[in-house]
């Protein structure tokens, strides 16, 4: 766990222009079951939240078929099908309660089977000089040590001279035996949302039980998983975002 | 934390991912669609999806069939051409900045609002080595939260600036309550009955 | 007459120490009962280091909490008594874990609501109660309190410390399991009981009377008046006494007017004695009251606070401060303050030497 004191307080990050915050569950799932109306049955929910989700108004796509179930709240998108469910929202606020959410719907539905599960943020900020989005660039992104892989050719010159550029970076670290397995990636790119000088960043914090004599991990196991570690996933990949942006 | 070796990864086992390849993933750098690389999260779920129509084609009525057309074209949205991001300057974008999160607890419910014990959530992480105290307006909370407004309910608190699609900027604060399934009767039950023989154990 | 003795920063094997430390949400006492053994009675986080303000205060005595801490008591499932507990009982790896052997009605709502994740981190401490209680149960070390049960010694000499639970009382550890069956069957509770479990963990607060280097001292947790007269204080004094007089005593509840028990101060409690109080508030109701303090003031020959039970408007950058001006109708409060007061006294010491820390301060 990072002590409080290495974080950074109040977490505005200069640049941010877009950030989202999900949770992926890989398992078996009863899509149309999990829809806007059950939820708030259940209380996840509140019932004008639901009626947002179902009304014409909402201009958000809405489908609810045994195959597939999808659809927005003011605050919160869910696209749950047979072998994954996702839970988002682009709102920075609301992120604790997308956790609680996640919390909630798994402890709703205690035995169904999951096997992994994601805790993921991304973010485009708007870097704010050329020269510091190019040292970005060097840095993450090399483009020297590609050049001379793709072989001569009718390829246009880009800005610097270079034929090639790089679409996308990913990074990963796997967890040791002390915490539950998985991996941490880390995700950059140029931002094709935010232009010019946009970065895109994504940090995927990726949780996997493994089947146990035969019999697969459920949602129960990964509820205190998401519980216990949502605010060190949150914190980190503030810090790796922080440590990509500075550029240092 | 000391992270493994890091090494670049050319490849990522698709099988097993947990990160959003779908519409909701629209943030990242393929939100356009326009690759043919294989790794193409829309056109991924768009066969899925398509392999799904072609098997329940006899079930599925008209109207689904056609939520699922909408659905599935709707994937590439939001459709950003670089064009439009020029002509509309900086501020597109609809963005919220929270200035600041509490995780609160109801200490005491009166008949026009209730006083609140506050702990700042620092990115993600909820500080209870100190805490703040206000007091709260039944205003500030929304009707269907009115019923969740009892002492030792947790709540949270933000506040901060919106900028909507036009740039404009608002500020807000709102109040909302931790949202759990209801427990039923027979787990609460169970989970007595836990502590009942955890206490006749001692 | 000689001049009073200045304690040295480690106490000596032979001095009695009681260390009471308190800000306004959050109350923890270290004692000292001889030859380097150490209790630790609640907890609560120092917001400037994150720590449990225990650990800190032999960190700063150059204590090693691993070899000197005998005993950990959490003497009730309150939030501004646990914070941090968990991490003091890993970190006292050899001391025996004490907890209360009842459970208020409100623990297991509680304990009910944490299972369905239904608690915030913090709103109930009952993070802190599953943490203790996981790891002092898993290495053997768990001791559930009652009245008259010895909590600790080092063995039957008469001159060997003593550290006893004064409470809960037989009567409340009943009552409480009795309603724990009725609520996990759904039996209807038989009408000819007249008293029913405690409500709020206060009701089964573990009380703790220390016998030892000469000295007595009495801890009141925040153990209040029940109309139940075998529980509360009044089952304390008629069942519990422990049969010498404390000279000193940590203040139970705040100070509260609930927890004045004329016979804990006729019974347990030697006349002028050194009386210890931490303050608490919620925001809104404030403890001790100046008419408490006045009641304390006329049974205590030195009477302490260990910081004023006062909020005051919270130190908040510029801009959200703003905006919370501009949106919310209240302004946003927090502690003022945080104290430490230090007693010490061995067997040649008249009374007891009192030093206060931070805002703490005698009361007069």
């Amino acid at each position: 766990m990072l002590p409080l004191a290495t974080l950074v307080k109040v977490g505005k990050m200069p640049g941010k222009e877009l950030s989202g915050a999900s949770i992926v569950f890989n398992g078996s799932f009863n899509p149309a079951s999990l829809n806007p109306t059950w939820l708030a049955d259940q209380n996840l929910i509140t019932q004008e939240s639901a009626e947002y989700a179902l009304s014409p108004d909402n201009p958000k796509p809405l489908t609810i078929i045994p195959q597939l179930t999808a659809f927005s709240t003011d605050w919160l998108s869910a696209q749950i099908n047979p072998a994954q469910a996702i839970i988002f929202t682009d709102d920075e606020a609301r992120e604790v309660e997308l956790r609680d959410f996640g919390v909630g719907l798994l402890s709703l539905l205690p035995e169904t089977p999951v096997d992994a599960m994601g805790i993921n943020f991304n973010a485009h900020f708007r870097i704010e000089s050329e020269e510091k989005w190019h040292a970005i660039g060097d840095r993450f992104l090399p483009k020297a040590p590609w050049e001379g892989v793709f072989p001569e050719g009718p390829w246009r010159v880009r800005d610097g001279g270079f034929r090639v550029g790089l679409r996308t970076v990913t990074a990963e670290v796997n967890r040791d035996e002390s915490g539950p397995p998985g991996a941490v990636r880390m995700e950059v790119a140029p931002s094709l949302v935010i232009e010019p000088l946009g970065l895109f960043c994504a940090v995927n914090c990726h949780f996997e039980l493994p089947r146990v004599a035969g019999k697969r991990a459920n949602a129960l196991d990964f509820s205190e998983i998401l519980e216990r570690e949502w605010p060190l996933a949150k914190s980190m990949s503030f810090e790796m975002m922080e440590s990509v942006r500075g550029g240092e | 934390m000391t992270p493994s070796q890091v090494q670049l990864v050319p490849s990522i086992d698709q099988a097993n991912r947990t990160q959003p390849d779908s519409y909701l993933r629209s943030f990242g750098p393929d939100a356009s669609g326009s690759t043919t690389s294989i790794i193409d999260p829309v056109r991924e779920l768009k066969d899925q999806i398509d392999a799904l129509l072609a098997q329940t084609t006899g079930i599925l009525n008209a109207q689904h069939d056609r939520d699922l057309k909408t659905f599935v074209n709707e994937l590439k949205a939001p459709e950003i051409r670089r064009q439009e991001v020029r002509s509309l300057g900086s501020f597109r974008l609809d963005r919220t900045l929270p200035l600041a999160t509490w995780e609160g607890v109801v200490e005491k419910r009166y008949s026009s609002g209730f006083l609140g014990r506050l702990a700042l959530v620092d990115n993600g992480i909820t500080d209870t080595s100190t805490f703040k105290f206000s007091e709260f307006d039944l205003e500030e909370v929304s009707e269907s939260d009115f019923e969740l407004v009892q002492p030792g309910a947790t709540f949270y608190w933000s506040i901060g600036r919106r900028r909507n699609e036009a740039g404009t900027v608002t500020n807000f604060s709102f109040v909302r309550f931790r949202r759990l399934p209801r427990m039923s009767v027979v787990a609460q039950r169970a989970a007595v009955k836990s502590i009942e023989t955890a206490l006749a154990g001692a | 007459m000689p001049e009073a003795r200045v304690p040295a920063n480690v106490p000596e094997a032979d001095e009695f120490e009681i260390s009471v430390f308190g800000g306004g949400y959050g109350e923890c006492v270290c004692i000292h009962f001889g030859e380097g053994s150490w209790a630790i009675i609640d907890s609560f986080v120092n917001p400037v280091t994150n720590a449990p303000v225990a650990l800190d205060y032999l960190d700063s005595l150059g204590l090693d909490p691993n070899d000197s801490v005998r005993l950990v008591i959490a003497s009730h499932w309150d939030d501004d008594h646990i914070q941090g507990i968990s991490k003091i009982a890993k970190e006292c790896s050899k001391a025996k874990v004490v907890i209360s052997g009842a459970l208020s009605r409100r623990d297991v709502r509680n304990f009910v609501a944490t299972r369905s994740k239904a608690k915030s981190s913090f709103g109930s401490g009952l993070s802190e109660m599953v943490g203790l209680i996981q790891t002092a149960q898993s290495e053997g070390r768990l001791v559930w309190a009652s009245a008259n049960k010895v909590l600790w010694t080092k063995g039957l000499v008469t001159t060997s410390p003593v550290f006893v639970a004064l409470s809960p009382s037989e009567d409340t550890i009943g009552r409480s399991i009795e309603w724990l069956v009725g609520e996990a069957t759904s039996k209807r509770v038989p009408l000819s009981l007249r008293y029913r479990a405690p409500d709020k963990p206060n009701g089964v607060s573990v009380v703790g009377f220390v016998n030892a280097l000469g000295q007595q001292a009495l801890f009141g947790a925040d153990l209040e008046n029940t109309p139940n007269p075998e529980g509360g204080w009044d089952a304390v004094v008629s069942h519990s006494n422990p049969g010498i007089k404390a000279s000193a005593f940590k203040i139970p509840h705040h100070g509260s007017k609930t927890s004045h028990n004329e016979g804990v101060w006729m019974e347990l409690i030697e006349d002028d004695p050194l009386s210890i109080v931490s303050p608490w508030t919620n925001g809104g109701t404030t403890l001790p009251s100046n008419d408490n303090l006045d009641y304390l003031l006329g049974k205590s020959g030195e009477l302490f606070l260990t910081a004023p039970p006062l909020t005051r408007k919270a130190t908040i950058t510029p801009d959200i401060d703003r905006l919370i001006r501009r949106m919310h109708g209240d302004e946003v409060r927090e502690l003022v303050g945080m104290g430490h007061v230090r007693a010490r006294r061995n067997s040649s010491d008249r009374r007891w030497l009192v030093d206060s820390f931070g805002d703490a301060a005698e009361i007069r």
